[in-house]
């Protein structure tokens, strides 16, 4: 892989939490956030890549908004970052090369944006908002669990943004655009349950404390997800007239 | 996680998607075991890429698994594992599972399940938790 060095250390360094030592957790933990400051930060790139996408589909309010998600998303990067440094490890990392946000040129720019945030807003950030919701739950309070917070807060707003540009173009596209958008879905589902399978590990069995440190237990990670899909993503999506549920058990990842 | 913890969560996130209204898989039939033999030592890695060795070795669905499998039951196994339970503990299948899944593309690429449920067969000490916030970059359609 194309090496491109990510370096958030300036920027971690000026926000580490107080964290207490990790003892033999400590390379987990590292690890762990490293992962997702590299998440975090890459997915800065999705953001500008639907900003644009929006910008040129004229909607530079939607468009200002994904910038600003954007921010917050390599502000994320910078604040998991900080986990690493404070547990003395180094924000830094070797990581892809920016991810190009698809323009779905076998539709309109309109369908291929509501393609995408179904894919990004409705469905990944959903399972944040449920992911982190679990862990911020599960962690006493601290400054490890005010940062969790506020990235918390923040994917909340991506999610809701999402949902409500879809809920509000869904009824002004033409029926060849719903086709389009409706063909979408098994690989949109296909892809969310890859990406989160593989970032949900479940080989390791953590004792009691780790979630002190945001070491979520992969086994309940994993059934939280299946159970945002069916409890709150396939509803949703079903309930603005898109076949969910079907499109869910006929999942494909190509 | 307890369950009052999961519904919260849950909850958390109905109420990001409600806007205005209220509102590893596939494959073939069952494989046949690989050539490698049950119990053996790990063997030297073979002369092949990652990609070489993970084709290699046959898959079966995870409902086909035998009664006595290790993984047979596991409700964190999905899709396809890899059908030889010694190929997967091998050391080589495990370093290449190791690196396909510490890919940021992870979700992209082959085997990603064969190579979850291999790793979690030998209780391989991850270093890691869960990491799949950031949303990743929407597939597009072929």
């Amino acid at each position: 892989m194309e090496g491109i060095t990510l370096d958030l250390r300036d920027a971690a360094r000026l926000r580490q939490p107080a964290i207490a030592a990790a003892g033999a957790l400590t390379p987990a933990v590292i690890a762990t956030w490293r992962g997702r400051m590299i998440n975090e930060h890459g997915s800065s790139h999705v953001f500008t890549g639907l900003a644009d996408q929006l910008d040129a589909l004229g909607r530079p309010d939607d468009a200002a908004a994904c910038r600003t998600f954007a921010a917050e998303e390599r502000e994320h990067g910078a604040l998991c970052g900080a986990v690493v440094e404070a547990m003395g490890g180094t924000a830094q990392a070797e990581v892809g090369p920016p991810a190009i946000v698809p323009l779905h040129a076998d539709t309109t720019p309109r369908a291929a944006v509501i393609r995408n945030l179904i894919s990004v807003c409705c469905m990944s950030e959903t399972v944040a908002v449920a992911l982190i919701g679990a862990e911020r739950l599960e962690m006493p309070e601290g400054e490890l669990r005010a940062l969790l917070e506020r990235i918390w807060a923040d994917e909340i707003g991506h999610a809701r943004f999402g949902w409500r540009f879809v809920a509000h173009a869904l009824p002004t596209l033409t029926p060849e655009e719903l086709d389009a958008v409706v063909r979408y879905l098994p690989l949109a589902f296909g892809h969310l349950e890859a990406h989160e399978l593989a970032h949900i590990p479940v080989a390791t069995t953590w004792p009691a404390e780790a979630a002190v440190y945001g070491l979520c237990d992969g086994q309940d990670a994993r059934a939280l997800f299946f159970d945002t899909v069916t409890d709150v993503i396939i509803p949703q999506l079903e309930a603005h007239g898109l076949p969910a549920a079907r499109a869910w058990h006929e999942r494909r990842t190509a | 996680m307890t369950p009052e913890i999961r519904k919260a969560a849950l909850r958390a996130a109905a109420k990001a998607a409600l806007v205005l209204a209220v509102g590893c898989s596939g494959g073939s039939a069952a494989a046949p075991p690989s050539n490698i033999a049950s119990g053996a030592d790990p063997t030297p890695p073979p002369p092949a890429t990652c990609e070489a060795h993970l084709s290699s070795l046959a898959v079966v669905k995870v409902g086909q698994l035998a009664d006595d499998d290790p993984l047979h039951g596991r409700n964190d196994v999905f899709g396809e594992v890899f059908a030889d339970v010694a190929a997967r503990q091998d050391a080589h299948t495990q370093e290449c599972c190791a690196e396909v899944l510490a890919d940021p593309d992870a979700a992209s690429k082959p085997h990603r399940w064969e190579c979850c449920s291999a790793l979690a067969s030998v209780g391989t000490a991850q270093p890691f938790a869960c990491t799949p916030w950031g949303p990743p970059c929407p597939p597009a359609m072929a």
